[in-house]
């Protein structure tokens, strides 16, 4: 099913079962960034040595635009791994994998982000069983003191000029640092990754002020988020009532 | 006891961890004795020797020198967790640690380093850094000890002067004595988290029994850097979550993490 939806955050676009052979499948837009998760699972493992007699065995896969998996899709990988590894329900289905398999088919900037709503979406689809669904958003944190979520590409990797994003600022604010938040059904922020971005010519730190602000304004777009889970999933559903009724 | 701790580990220590103690004495906010040394591999240009407790990493910095490039890093850093380390890496591919390890690395070194201790005066020549760390001994925590091994070896970088002769051959002094103009030094806590729990600097075993483990990273000026916290498994709903006024006690914790070891730096390097 197909929703759309216009934020303060760029404008989302989801459409689930997209995959013919996937048990579970999101296709997930935020602005220019495009992602596709497919979820396999539970399903036998691939080998008896990843078999575990307590729990599945979740394997996640991140396919980049082009070329081969680097360091930067292997790093998305782990951290992807870690914060579903905590939400999908493993021990209710043991000696079984859960393969997620996200491509990303265009790099414009929260790709963290993007992955993780569109495997979110995807395990829904897939009816795997998880504890929250984890809506996830990125927040780059600028030298003038201002928080941008969901940042472009031209923000999160503007380094050598400061720039004016609202129109009202002083035109020399650059980004600082750059935060990816994961928060769960409960309002929670199970997981982040938080690093400085440092510009040529000047050391940037971290403001911890800001940073507390980021983590309120991601808990906010989060909740805009849950709800826009809530929308596409509900949508999906009256259509499926809606096509059986003819 | 053998028994109940082989068929029951996480019961095991959490009956440690209700007396706030662990199984190798420490208190939860206890990090293992770190030493630090530099200078041991006299073949390349900086190097480096960290241990955290027993956990141990090797850093060694070749420079070479290569045309100036308008963009992109001086510095090519790549970490391997050698089979010798531990049983759960295998020869071959590198594990997706030791990418996850490199990657972090990388983002953190950024811009840490001034850009003119890269210049090769009178020439349209830089110098390019390749750093390789490896880990020989795994026993959990190998982030804080890879990034302290990095910032220690690049402390004890120390380059020949260059210049291209009649021949068109770039010819280096016998004398080594420009060291790089290190602007910053990311250091690093790494936590676990258990239940209520917060546990500084885990071993190995430890980790494997934790839901989750994170990193604060923080320089020697007390500016923060990064968080990074993958999130993990585990029973209950708040698991891996850590907010407010308790991240900021381990924010703490890592600014002191780094005044402390940072002193250990310049000992290891006046000591060489």
């Amino acid at each position: 099913c197909i929703s759309e939806l216009k934020m303060s955050l760029r404008s989302l676009s989801s459409r689930q079962s997209v995959l013919s052979r996937a048990d579970g499948s999101c296709l997930w837009k935020q602005g220019a960034t495009e992602v596709l998760a497919g979820v396999y699972g539970p399903i036998e493992t691939q080998g008896r040595k990843r078999e575990d007699m307590n729990k599945a065995d979740l394997v996640v896969q991140v396919i980049p635009a082009s070329g081969t998996s680097t360091p930067y899709t292997t790093t998305l990988q782990h951290f992807l791994h870690s914060m579903f590894k905590g939400q999908i329900l493993l021990l209710l289905h043991p000696r079984t994998s859960i393969r997620i398999i996200v491509h990303l088919i265009n790099e414009a900037g929260s790709e963290l982000s993007c992955c993780c709503n569109a495997i979110t979406l995807a395990l829904v689809d897939a009816g795997v069983p998880m504890k929250s669904m984890l809506a996830s958003v990125d927040i780059a944190m600028m030298t003038d003191g201002e928080l941008v979520a969901d940042p472009t590409n031209e923000i999160s990797h503007e380094r050598k000029e400061g720039k004016d994003l609202t129109g009202q600022g002083t035109g020399d604010s650059k980004i600082r640092a750059l935060s990816s938040f994961q928060v769960n059904s409960a309002g929670k922020v199970v997981s982040e990754w938080t690093h400085v971005v440092q510009s040529t010519g000047s050391l940037t730190s971290m403001d911890e002020d800001q940073y507390l602000d980021a983590v309120a304004m991601a808990k906010n777009a989060a909740s805009k988020l849950h709800n826009f889970f809530k929308l596409t999933t509900t949508s999906k559903c009256l259509y499926e009532c809606h096509g059986t009724a003819f | 006891m053998e028994a109940f701790k082989k068929i029951y580990p996480e019961e095991y220590y959490r009956k440690f961890l209700v007396h706030s103690i662990r199984p190798d004495g420490r208190t939860l906010t206890a990090i293992r004795k770190t030493i630090v040394s530099a200078g041991s591999i006299t073949s390349a240009h900086g190097s480096s020797f960290v241990k955290i407790g027993t956990t141990a990493v090797v850093c060694g910095i070749k420079a070479e020198v290569g045309k100036k490039q308008p963009e992109g890093s001086h510095l090519a850093i790549s970490v391997e967790l050698l089979p010798l380390c531990s049983a759960e890496f295998p020869r071959g591919k590198p594990s997706t640690q030791a990418q996850v390890l490199s990657e972090l690395l990388n983002r953190f070194s950024e811009g840490i380093i001034d850009e003119a201790s890269f210049q090769i005066p009178g020439e349209d020549l830089a110098w390019y850094l390749y750093i390789d760390i490896y880990c020989l001994d795994y026993n959990g925590n190998v982030f804080d000890a890879t990034l302290l091994a990095l910032i220690t070896a690049l402390s004890d970088v120390s380059l020949p002067d260059i210049h291209i002769n009649s021949n068109k051959q770039v010819v280096a002094s016998k004398e080594r004595k420009n060291k790089l103009t290190i602007l910053r030094y990311p250091i690093s806590l790494t936590f676990g988290m258990i239940d209520e729990y917060v546990i500084c600097d885990p071993t190995v075993e430890e980790e494997s029994l934790h839901d989750t483990t994170f990193s604060i990273v923080v320089d020697s000026n007390r500016n923060l850097l990064g968080v990074i916290r993958p999130g993990g498994g585990g029973g209950s709903d708040n698991n891996g979550v850590i907010e407010g006024a308790e991240l900021k006690t381990c924010i703490e914790r890592a600014k002191q993490r780094a005044t402390t070891v940072m002193g250990l730096v310049e000992q290891a390097l006046q000591e060489k």
